[in-house]
């Protein structure tokens, strides 16, 4: 991977790994792979399922790439739309909508160190706790709402890119991610609400 | 700047995202007036600061390894040859299933349809001239015998097929398509006279084609065969003929069905 110039594009890259070129193959999955798997993560809600999106969508990147045209998008863009395509039609064939995390993945979720490691205990958990949350409210989003949020939000995606990924306007995806933002101020303040009451009653049992 | 206008703004406003100078300006200088949009303000800016939580917790999330070793071990051996994942293939499999289903039906209904015209008495070879082979092999298109309405009967609109009822008295005229080199003498039309029986669709495109040609063929149809379709028959004498009349449209294939007794 030495050989291979970190300062190429991703177009550069691609054109070089379908030559045949498995260093410009390797540093392109380095750059692309997190976004596509944590995409796929965040709307499937299932890692196994995100491990198996993720490979179709680089296997048919090595199939299909020559066809991605950059006057249209960037390679990012067009691998964002193939691993979309991919989940919805897992999501039509399967119907597994799930809203809850698979048994013991809760505890395996990574969460950066640098954010916890110099607070205390109890900070540390209200956070991870709020971090959560926010995920199960997403999670909890319909996949039109979920996609805008986890675009735009969690991988930082500009209003344009996102309208390449989805194959719609600049205009719907600002209108879907309002209603959902809406959607998840709702989530989140019911979510607080009911943790406000359960610590009611907690402190209620403890003076008693 | 007014309320509606700073609701259109408020997201990039509350989330750092890049916005026209001006606009950010006068969004702020609006909010620092208005208590319910500093308010709507405050909240989206909770939310995008849990959200930006959220998305630094899940940096350095990566997928695993092995999804890495298994793509470079597709790319050295000629990644064109990658196995495509099995749910691939199970889609391939379901469409095929379908299709070799159709074609297996599209058979069948063709087997009863030659079958009945046969039975019916609608010898394909009587009208040949002598010498002619007697095998009930079809004989070309410009020989076959075509079965056409009157012209003053009105066509049956497909789309009708379901709920309107026959009209009364009609006709069905059989008719010989002649090629006078060969054939000078033309056989006289043989009539039947329909009874009142409705028309039962038989596929689901009979309500999509109303323009298209069509011809009624009077067939003689095992009940089995439409008790299989659905049909209102008497399932205790499934192994009888009855006298039916088929609409067939284009491409031969049958729209509709009418028991005759």
């Amino acid at each position: 991977m030495e050989n291979i110039s970190r300062k190429l594009s991703d177009e550069e890259l691609l054109r070089l790994a379908l030559a045949g070129d498995g260093d410009a193959f390797d540093l392109l999955y380095e750059r692309l792979q997190s976004g596509i798997y944590r995409f796929t993560l965040r709307m499937t809600g299932s890692e196994a399922m995100a491990e198996d999106i993720t490979q179709e969508t680089f296997i048919t990147l090595l199939r299909d790439g020559g066809q991605q045209d950059a006057a249209r998008g960037t390679v990012r863009s067009w691998l964002f739309g193939v691993a979309r395509h991919t989940i919805y039609r897992r999501m039509k064939r399967e119907r597994f909508f799930v809203p809850m995390t698979e048994e013991g993945e809760g505890e395996e979720m990574i969460v950066d160190e640098r954010l916890v490691a110099r607070e205390d205990p109890l900070a540390a958990l209200t956070r991870d706790e709020m971090i959560e949350s926010v995920r199960q409210a997403i999670l909890s989003l319909p996949p039109h709402y979920r996609e805008v949020v986890l675009l735009c939000h969690l991988h930082e995606i500009s209003y344009a890119e996102t309208a390449e990924v989805i194959g719609c306007s600049v205009g719907t995806v600002r209108s879907r991610l309002h209603r959902a933002r809406a959607l998840l101020g709702e989530k989140l303040q019911a979510y607080g609400k009911s943790k406000d009451d359960s610590r009611d009653l907690l402190r209620a049992r403890c003076s008693a | 700047m007014n309320c509606q206008e700073f609701e259109r703004v408020i997201i990039e406003l509350a989330s750092g995202r890049l916005m026209d100078a001006e606009w950010r300006r006068n969004a702020q200088s609006h909010a620092s007036a208005c208590a319910r949009c500093a308010e709507r303000l405050e909240q989206e800016r909770t939310l995008s600061a849990r959200l930006g939580a959220v998305a630094a917790a899940e940096a350095q999330i990566k997928a695993p390894d092995h999804i890495k070793q298994s793509l470079r071990a597709a790319f050295d051996a000629g990644f064109a040859s990658a196995p495509a994942p099995a749910f691939r293939a199970q889609n391939h499999r379901l469409w095929w299933g379908w299709a070799a289903a159709a074609a297996v039906l599209l058979l069948a209904v063709t087997a009863v349809l030659w079958r009945g015209v046969k039975l019916s008495g609608w010898d394909l070879n009587a009208d040949q001239t002598p010498g002619a082979s007697a095998t009930p092999t079809p004989r070309p298109a410009e020989k076959q015998p075509e079965i056409k309405r009157q012209e003053n009967v009105a066509p049956v609109a497909r789309n009708d097929l379901a709920t309107a009822p026959a009209p009364k008295r009609r006709v069905i005229r059989r008719q010989r398509e002649v090629n006078p080199a060969v054939e000078p003498a033309v056989e006289p039309a043989v009539e039947f006279d329909d009874d009142d029986a409705e028309f039962f669709p038989l596929t689901l495109v009979a309500q999509t084609e109303a323009e298209g040609a069509q011809q009624i063929v009077r067939v003689e149809v095992p009940r089995s065969t439409l008790l299989m379709w659905g049909l209102p028959v008497n399932a205790e004498r499934a192994g009888e003929m009855v006298q039916a009349d088929v609409v067939i449209g284009e491409f031969g294939v049958a729209r509709a069905i009418r028991i005759l007794n």
